[in-house]
């Protein structure tokens, strides 16, 4: 067994991003101080210096979701921030209905919590996007009940980059008071939103996914009447009882610190993906049988996901190592099933095998991206020049 | 560290990796005075297709070529069975023991139908040979 690091071009950036050295830097400072590093849920000074640290980052977050800190609950990231705010959420209705509304391409940390509820006797309703990844909102309307009480839809697709108008959507949710969930995990800290203006109650986050460290996350909860989660977890009073268990400083820290920069990167940072998306779409658009998944009008550019007649997806992973890219979401990569986002858009099992993801971060250079579509290239004439000819 | 962590760290082997990029044996249509024996199994629905050409000379198999649409493991194990076969007498064609691959290449037990499939391409020849 080896760790493999020579020559690494690292395009995966939607599935975890490379930490920022900032955020690193004040990690570690955190962990070095021994004043910070008491459990903030001590009433000593230790345990006050860490929960002011932790707040100062609670205001940072705030800042780039240009909402009160109060909204803000700590998470481990977003697939307990999804369970808690749909599972929770559902809960916190159901003696109003038990009728909820998500969509079938959304990230399993979504799906999976749907279909706990339907056991648990919810009625759920999985709407089907159109062939370019985007929820028909007449479809939406159609679906509503008298009985329905939440709507999850996702911000930014995790496979595609495909971005739903979530402003529309909860505006919809919003007339019928309905709660309107979205897994932001792809969007936040890349695209700029003001929650205090929008028409979100629940909103999941992750750390990981803007430079910031692992294994923490937050979940947005608007203060309103009607609007609130039953907690999935018990045992202690942390974060106001919604999410018990001791706070993760050094993380928290680090989140905070990645929040502050996306403030300051985020639209130079959009320009860069807009910019690297199509360089490297120019450098494959001319290769015959190559298409785009999902629509390329309303799409985050930093994620860029191609199919490919006649290759086979996993054989196109290998031959492209060094480089670093996913077939299908990385938490869904390592069966051999197709994507289940890209079979919803209407691709056949074959086009959705063959797809890759390319997703980006502020590092990726041009050099970078040309040598990828050098070796993209290189690997499809390989496996053309193998296959049996009439399936080229 | 147990073996299925192991193989989600690195689920191609050495061998997988070489004979899946070698290409010694893919089908470029250049072959030598002979006799040419056809075997193809699968399809995309399945996700593989194999194709297998041999030239027959004298009772040898003089050549042996491959087309293939599949997955690492599946390339790499036709690369090693035209490499076996390729030279063999035909009546040693019996010889070759494709399940053999599923502990040379460290094929995973979800992939087990493309030695099967790989089985049946192989048969194919046999059989065209048989019936000349």
């Amino acid at each position: 067994m080896k760790r493999t690091t020579d020559n690494l071009i690292y395009l995966d950036s939607a599935a975890t991003m490379p930490i920022d050295q900032k955020v690193v830097s004040a990690m570690t400072a955190c962990l070095n101080n021994t004043e910070v590093i008491g459990n903030p849920s001590s009433l000593n000074n230790a345990g006050r210096n860490a929960m002011h640290d932790i707040e100062i980052a609670r205001q940072k977050l705030a800042n780039l979701l240009h909402t009160n800190k109060d909204n803000l609950t700590w998470t481990s990231g977003a697939t307990e921030s999804n369970n808690l705010a749909i599972i929770g959420a559902a809960r916190f209705r159901s003696h109003l209905g038990r009728h909820i509304i998500t969509m079938a391409t959304e990230h399993k940390a979504v799906l999976g919590a749907f279909d706990y509820l339907e056991k648990e006797g919810f009625q759920v309703t999985r709407l089907i996007p159109d062939s370019n990844g985007l929820l028909k909102l007449a479809d939406l309307k159609e679906a509503i009940k008298k009985e329905t009480q939440l709507v999850s839809i996702m911000h930014v697709n995790n496979e595609t980059g495909v971005t739903q108008d979530i402003v529309k959507i909860g505006s919809i949710c919003r007339e019928k008071d309905i709660l309107f969930h979205t897994d932001a995990a792809q969007s936040i800290g890349k695209i700029s939103l003001n929650l205090d203006q929008l028409p979100i109650d629940l909103l999941s986050i992750s750390a990981h996914k803007f430079y910031g460290p692992q294994g923490i996350g937050a979940l947005y909860m608007r203060k309103a009447a009607g609007c609130g989660v039953i907690p999935l977890h018990y045992g202690g009073e942390q974060e106001k009882w919604i999410r018990p268990g001791t706070l993760p400083v050094h993380q928290i820290i680090g989140f905070g610190v990645a929040a502050e920069l996306a403030l300051e990167r985020s639209e130079d940072d959009y320009l860069i993906m807009q910019d690297l998306h199509k360089r490297l779409w120019d450098g494959l658009k001319n290769i015959p049988g190559i298409e785009i998944n999902g629509t390329i009008k309303s799409k985050y550019p930093g994620i860029l996901n191609v199919s490919i007649s006649g290759v086979d997806g996993e054989s196109l992973i290998l031959l492209l190592e060094p480089l670093c890219v996913a077939n299908g979401s990385a938490c869904n990569s390592k069966n051999n099933e197709p994507s289940f986002v890209l079979k919803a858009l209407g691709r056949s099992d074959l086009q959705a095998q063959s797809a890759i993801r390319f997703s980006f971060n502020r590092n990726t250079t041009h050099e970078e991206i040309d040598i990828t579509i050098e070796k993209y290239h290189e690997a499809v004439r390989y496996l053309r020049e193998i296959a049996p000819d009439e399936l080229v | 560290m147990n073996e299925f962590i192991s193989k989600q760290i690195e689920p191609y082997n050495d061998l997988t990796r070489e004979l899946f990029t070698r290409g010694a044996y893919k089908d470029n249509s250049v072959y030598p005075k002979g006799g040419v024996i056809k075997a193809r199994k699968g399809s995309l629905d399945d996700g593989l297709v194999a194709e297998i050409v041999t030239i027959v000379d004298d009772e040898k198999i003089v050549a042996a070529k491959y087309r293939i649409y599949g997955c690492p493991h599946s390339i790499a194990s036709i690369e090693w069975i035209c490499e076996e076969i390729d030279g063999l007498m035909i009546d040693d064609l019996n010889k070759i023991d494709i399940s053999s691959l599923k502990n040379l290449l460290l094929i995973p037990i979800e992939k087990t139908s493309l030695i099967l499939l790989l089985e049946d391409v192989l048969d194919e020849i046999r059989l065209q040979l048989e019936l000349k």
